[in-house]
C-alpha cells in the first residue's frame, strides 16, 4: 500500500489527497483545482506550470523554464510526483485560461464587494421592478387608480414624486383589472422624479436585467447585469463595425459630416453592434430582450453623439464643442436599442470634446474620486486618457494611441477572445517558452497583453532593438522579409496555430506599439508636469482599459508603457469604463455620482502644451530615451547580458 | 564690506574626450593626433569650469565629384579636386587639423563606386597627408554598409573618426568600428531624443559611448541655424548636467550646409557687387561656424580658406589660455 499525502493548492486553498507517486496534475484534478493544459498529461504542451512551494517532488522540471524558475520550484504540473505533503502554487497564467467564463464577467475593481461598501454603494438600481397587492376600489375608498398605484408604490419604495406617461396611464385600469390588482411597477430614476415606466402584470421582479454598454472607438463591451443583487450574469464583446468608416473619431466625425446618409450608416452601426450584443447576452442565458429594462452605457464623446444622432462636428473643430455632455434618460426604443420598449438608457456624462463618459466612467469606478492621496489613472484604448488627482481635484488628458492595445491594425491581432493569444514568454530568440490563450484553444491571433508580453520579451531575448528594430540574423527561422518587404517575426507557425497560416508580429506592428506606448506615457509625463509633479508623486498608478484579460504589469513597465515605480503602486484595474456604467446602473447613488465627477473634472489639452512633440518622441524608444527614468528595467537588462 | 557673490555655474557633468589618428607609436602611421572634448562648462565661459580642447577645424575632401562643387570654391581649390590625395594636400595647406574625406562617389546617383575604389581614396589620402582622417558615408543606408567594411579596414590602426551611424542603419558601422578601433560618429536628424537613442543603440550595440562624437546635424546661417543652436545647446546643456548619453563632443558639418546656401553663390545684384560678392561665401561659412561654436561644436568640418582662417581667428581670441 502506497504512502497518501496531503497537497495543498493556492491561491484556492483546497487540499487534496493522493497516493505517493501521483501526478500533480492528477492530484488538482481530484480536487476541483483547475490546472491549465492543452496535451492531457503528456508534459510537452508546458501549459501546467506549477510552484512548488513546500515538500518533496520527483520530475517535471523540464526545459520549458528557465534556470530562475526552476530555483523558484517551477514543474510541469502533469510530470511532477508527490512525494510527500506539498504546498502548490498555481501561479496566475496557469490558471487563466480556465478564467474567462467565470473571472471575466467581473471586472477586477469590482471584485472585492467589501470596498464598494466603504463607498457608500449599495443595491438601488436606475430602474427598480416593485410587486404590489392592491386593494380593491370600494365605495369608502375610490380614488383614481393612478393614485391607488402611486399610494402603495410610494409605501413601498419610499419615493413620491411620480411621474407617468400617457401610454400607460391609458393601459392602467385595464392592467390592473385583468390582473386583479396584482402587478409590477417599473420604477424609472429621474432625478428628483420617478418615473412609472410600465405596469406589468403579475409578480415580474424576477426578471430585471440590465445591460452595461462600453461603447470605444474599437472595442464595444456590454455586460448583463442582475439587478436584483447586481451581479454580472455575462459579457460580450465586439468590435465597432464603425471601423469601416474610418479608425478614429475624427475620421468617423468627417464621415457622419459629409452627409445625413452617412450620419445614419455610423447611428446604425453602433446601434445595430450594440444590439447584437444584447441579443447574444439574452440568448445565452435564455432571458427576452423585454426582460431589459434599463442600459447604462458609458462611450467616449464622439461615440455618445453618433449614436445618440447629435451632430458632432463641432466636436473636431477648435474648440472642441459637443452638442451635449449631460443628458437625462432616453427610451432606449428612440434610440433603435432593442430592449425592453419601455426600457430606458441612461447616458453617463462626458466632459469634454476629447473626453468622454468612458473615462468619467473610469473615475468614479476606479475610486480616483474619492482619494485622499494623489493617483493617476491611465485608461488604455484607441485614445489614451490619463486622470490625475484626488478627492479634490481631477485633470484629465487625453492623447490618440491608435487601437494596438486593442489588437486592431495588427497584423495578427485580434480581441481577447478565443484563441487569442494573452500571455507570452520567449526562451531565446528561436524559441516560444510557452503561451497561453484566451479559453485555451490553439492559438489564431494575439491580444493587447499578448502584445505588452511580446514586445517585452524580444526585447529581452534581443530580438529587437530599443527603436523597436528587428534584428536580422538573430533568428534566421522566424525573422523574415513577409509581404509587401516588410520584416517580420513568426510566433507561431501554421503548423501549430488554430489557422492556415503562421501567427506573426510585423516590423509595422511594433512601430504601431512603440507609438501607441510612446502616445500614453508621453501625455502622462506632460500632464504630470503641468502640475508640476513626478510620477513619484502618486501614490498609486491605476491601469485601466479594453486589454480583455490581464495585463502583465511587469513588462506594460518593462516596454515603457507604464513608468518604472515601485510595482506594489502598479494596479491594474480592467475596463473601468464598464466598471462604471454597471455600478451607475445598480446605484442611484452612484449615478448622481458620476455626474459630479464628471463637473469636477478639469480637461487639459495637450494639443496645446509645447512639450509633448518632445516627450512623445523621447518616450518612442524601449523602454525610454531617458533611461535614467527606469533604473528596475536597465538593471534588468544589465543582468540579462551578464548572464 | 561684502565680497562679490560667486555667481559661477556649477556643472556636474562633463564632455568626454576623444582622441583622433594614431602615430607610428601607437600603430598608425599619422604625425599627431588631435584630441577633442573635455568641457566641463559652456564654450569659452573659462570662469565657470574647464573649457577642454579648443575646437578643430577638419577640411571636406570628396573622393569624386569635385567638379559639381560652387564655381568659387573650384577657382580655390584649382587641380587639386581633381584627386583626394591632392586635394587633401590643399586641406592641409588651408590650415586643416585633420581630413574629413565624404564618399560622395560611391552615392547611387553620383558614381556608385565600390568599396575597394573608396578604400582606395582612402589610402591615397593617408599616404598624402599626416593628419587624423574622417570618413563619412555617403548617407544611403545600404551603400554604407556596402563600402564602410573595406575603407575601414584600409584605414585600419589609423584610429579614424568614422560616420556615420543612425537610427536604422547602425549595426553595420559599430561593428567595424569596434573590429578596426575607429571611432563613431552617431547622427540624428536635429532632435535630442534621437541624438541620445542613436547612443543608446551604439552602446548596446558593445561600442564604448566615450569613443563616440555626435552629429546633430547641421543648418548653415539662414537655413534654421536657430533651431540647430537650440537643439545642440541643449544637448550640451543636459550633457553637462550629467546625462552621459549626450555628454560626447559635437561635429558640425559647415561648410557643406554653408555653401548649399544661394547667398553664398549670389550672382551680383543691388548691393552685391562684382568686387564683393566673393566674399559671400567665405563670410556665410565663417558665421555659420561661429554661431555653431559657441552652441558647444568641438570638430567643424570647413571648405574656404578664407573662412578656416577666420574661425580659427575667433577660436584663438575667445580661448582664454590664448589670451592669458
Amino acid at each position: 500500500m502506497k504512502k497518501t499525502y496531503k497537497v495543498l493548492f493556492d491561491p484556492e486553498q483546497v487540499e487534496a489527497e493522493a497516493p505517493s507517486g501521483t501526478t500533480i496534475l492528477s492530484a488538482a484534478a481530484k480536487a476541483g483545482v483547475f490546472v491549465n493544459s492543452l496535451c492531457g498529461g503528456d508534459g510537452v504542451c508546458g501549459r501546467c506550470r506549477v510552484i512548488v512551494r513546500k515538500g518533496k517532488t520527483s520530475g517535471g522540471s523540464t526545459e520549458f523554464f528557465t534556470r530562475e524558475e526552476i530555483q523558484q520550484g517551477y514543474i510541469l504540473a502533469c510530470q511532477g510526483r508527490i512525494e510527500s505533503d506539498l504546498v502548490v502554487e498555481i501561479p496566475p497564467e496557469t490558471r487563466l485560461a480556465a478564467a474567462p467564463q467565470q473571472v471575466e464577467s467581473e471586472v477586477p475593481l469590482l471584485a472585492d464587494p467589501s470596498k464598494l461598501a466603504g463607498r457608500g454603494i449599495r443595491l438601488s438600481p436606475l430602474v427598480r421592478k416593485t410587486y404590489l397587492q392592491l386593494s380593491r376600489p370600494s365605495l369608502d375608498d375610490n380614488v383614481s387608480d393612478l393614485q391607488r398605484l402611486e399610494q402603495a408604490l410610494g409605501g413601498a419604495i419610499d419615493r413620491n414624486n411620480f411621474q407617468m406617461g400617457l401610454k400607460v396611464t391609458r393601459r392602467l385600469p385595464h392592467v390592473l383589472r385583468k390582473a386583479d390588482w396584482k402587478v409590477t411597477a417599473v420604477t424609472g430614476h429621474r432625478g428628483p422624479l420617478t418615473e412609472i415606466i410600465e405596469i406589468e402584470a403579475g409578480d415580474t421582479t424576477k426578471r430585471n436585467f440590465c445591460i452595461a454598454a462600453d461603447i470605444g472607438t474599437t472595442t464595444v463591451v456590454c455586460h448583463l447585469v442582475d439587478l436584483r443583487d447586481g451581479q454580472s450574469l455575462g459579457r460580450a464583446a465586439r468590435y465597432n463595425s464603425q471601423v469601416a468608416y474610418g479608425a478614429d473619431v475624427i475620421r468617423r466625425i468627417i464621415h457622419a459630416t459629409e452627409s445625413p446618409e452617412n450620419e445614419t450608416a455610423l447611428r446604425e452601426a453602433i446601434v445595430s453592434d450594440v444590439n447584437e450584443l444584447i441579443r447574444e447576452l439574452t440568448t445565452k442565458h435564455r432571458l427576452s430582450t423585454g426582460d431589459i429594462s434599463v442600459i447604462s452605457a458609458a462611450g467616449n464623446t464622439t461615440m455618445m453623439h453618433l449614436m445618440l444622432a447629435l451632430p458632432p462636428e463641432n466636436i473636431r473643430k477648435e474648440p472642441y464643442t459637443g452638442a451635449a455632455y449631460h443628458l437625462p434618460p432616453f427610451r432606449a426604443a428612440e434610440v433603435g436599442l432593442q430592449i425592453n420598449p419601455r426600457g430606458l438608457l441612461y447616458c453617463l456624462p462626458c466632459v469634454a470634446g476629447f473626453v468622454g463618459a468612458d473615462i468619467v466612467s473610469g473615475i468614479y469606478a476606479s475610486g480616483l474620486a474619492q482619494s485622499d492621496e494623489v493617483r493617476m489613472l491611465i485608461d488604455i484604448g484607441t485614445n489614451g486618457e490619463i486622470v490625475i488627482g484626488n478627492k479634490e481635484f481631477l485633470v484629465c488628458a487625453s492623447a490618440s494611441a491608435g487601437p494596438a492595445f486593442e489588437g486592431a491594425e495588427c497584423k495578427g491581432g485580434m480581441r481577447a477572445t478565443r484563441g487569442a493569444i494573452d500571455h507570452i514568454r520567449l526562451h531565446d530568440p528561436q524559441r516560444v517558452l510557452h503561451y497561453s490563450t484566451v479559453g485555451s484553444v490553439l492559438p489564431i491571433g494575439i491580444c493587447g497583453t499578448g502584445y505588452v508580453d511580446l514586445i517585452a520579451e524580444m526585447l529581452r531575448v534581443d530580438l529587437i532593438d530599443k527603436t523597436g528594430q528587428l534584428k536580422e540574423g538573430v533568428a534566421s527561422d522566424r525573422v523574415r522579409t513577409g509581404e509587401f518587404g516588410e520584416l517580420e517575426y513568426v510566433v507561431v507557425p501554421a503548423s501549430r496555430s488554430g489557422k492556415d497560416a503562421d501567427i506573426t508580429i510585423t516590423q509595422g506592428d511594433i512601430n504601431n506599439i512603440l507609438r501607441a506606448k510612446g502616445a500614453i506615457y508621453a501625455a502622462a509625463s506632460v500632464l504630470l508636469k503641468a502640475l508640476n509633479m513626478t510620477f513619484d508623486d502618486l501614490a498609486e498608478i491605476m491601469v485601466a482599459g479594453a486589454f480583455g484579460n490581464f495585463l502583465n504589469v511587469g513588462n506594460a513597465v518593462f516596454i515603457g508603457l507604464l513608468p518604472d515605480i515601485p510595482r506594489d503602486r502598479l494596479r491594474f484595474v480592467g475596463n473601468a469604463s464598464i466598471a462604471g456604467a454597471k455600478l451607475a446602473a445598480i446605484c442611484t447613488h452612484c449615478y448622481d455620482e458620476v455626474f459630479d465627477v464628471a463637473a469636477r473634472t478639469t480637461y487639459f489639452e495637450l494639443s496645446t502644451a509645447p512639450t509633448f512633440m518632445d516627450e512623445f518622441v523621447s518616450a518612442c524608444f524601449f523602454p525610454h530615451t531617458n533611461v535614467q527614468l527606469f533604473p528596475r528595467v536597465m538593471g534588468e537588462l544589465e543582468l540579462g547580458k551578464g548572464g | 564690506m561684502s565680497s562679490i557673490p560667486d555667481v559661477s555655474e556649477k556643472w556636474s557633468g562633463q564632455v568626454s574626450t576623444v582622441v583622433i589618428g594614431a602615430t607610428a607609436d601607437e600603430g598608425g602611421t599619422r604625425g599627431r593626433t588631435v584630441t577633442i572634448g573635455g568641457a566641463g562648462a559652456l564654450p569659452f565661459l573659462a570662469f565657470d569650469g574647464a573649457i577642454g580642447n579648443p575646437p578643430v577645424i577638419a577640411v571636406e575632401v570628396w573622393d569624386s565629384g569635385g567638379q559639381t562643387w560652387p564655381e568659387q570654391l573650384r577657382d580655390t581649390y584649382g587641380d587639386a579636386l581633381a584627386g583626394p590625395g591632392e586635394w587633401a594636400k590643399k586641406g592641409v595647406e588651408f590650415g586643416a587639423d585633420l581630413i574629413c574625406l565624404r564618399l560622395m562617389g560611391a552615392h547611387p546617383d553620383s558614381g556608385d563606386r565600390s568599396g575597394d575604389q573608396c578604400a582606395e581614396a582612402v589610402k591615397e589620402i593617408l599616404g598624402a597627408v599626416d593628419v587624423p582622417l574622417i570618413i563619412w558615408g555617403c548617407g544611403v543606408d545600404e551603400k554604407d554598409n556596402e563600402i564602410l567594411p573595406a575603407v575601414s579596414a584600409a584605414a585600419k590602426g589609423e584610429n579614424c573618426l568614422m560616420g556615420t551611424a543612425r537610427e536604422k542603419n547602425y549595426r553595420t558601422i559599430v561593428a567595424v568600428c569596434l573590429a578596426d578601433k575607429h571611432k563613431l560618429i552617431t547622427e540624428s536628424p536635429l532632435d535630442i531624443n534621437i541624438a541620445k537613442q542613436v547612443n543608446i543603440l551604439c552602446a548596446d550595440a558593445g561600442f564604448p559611448l566615450e569613443d563616440t562624437v555626435i552629429f546633430p546635424t547641421t543648418g548653415a546661417l539662414g537655413y534654421g541655424i536657430e533651431y540647430v543652436y537650440s537643439i545642440q545647446e541643449r544637448g550640451r546643456l543636459a550633457g553637462l548636467r550629467g546625462d552621459k548619453l549626450l555628454g560626447q563632443p559635437v561635429i558640425c558639418d559647415v561648410g557643406f550646409e554653408a555653401w548649399r546656401a544661394k547667398e553664398a553663390k549670389a550672382p551680383a545684384f543691388d548691393t552685391v557687387t562684382d568686387e564683393n560678392r566673393r566674399q559671400w561665401g567665405p563670410m556665410w561659412e565663417s558665421a555659420t561656424a561661429m554661431v555653431l561654436l559657441q552652441s558647444g561644436a568641438e570638430l567643424l568640418i570647413m571648405r574656404d580658406p578664407v573662412a578656416i582662417e577666420n574661425t580659427k581667428k575667433i577660436i584663438e581670441r575667445f580661448t582664454p589660455s590664448a589670451t592669458a
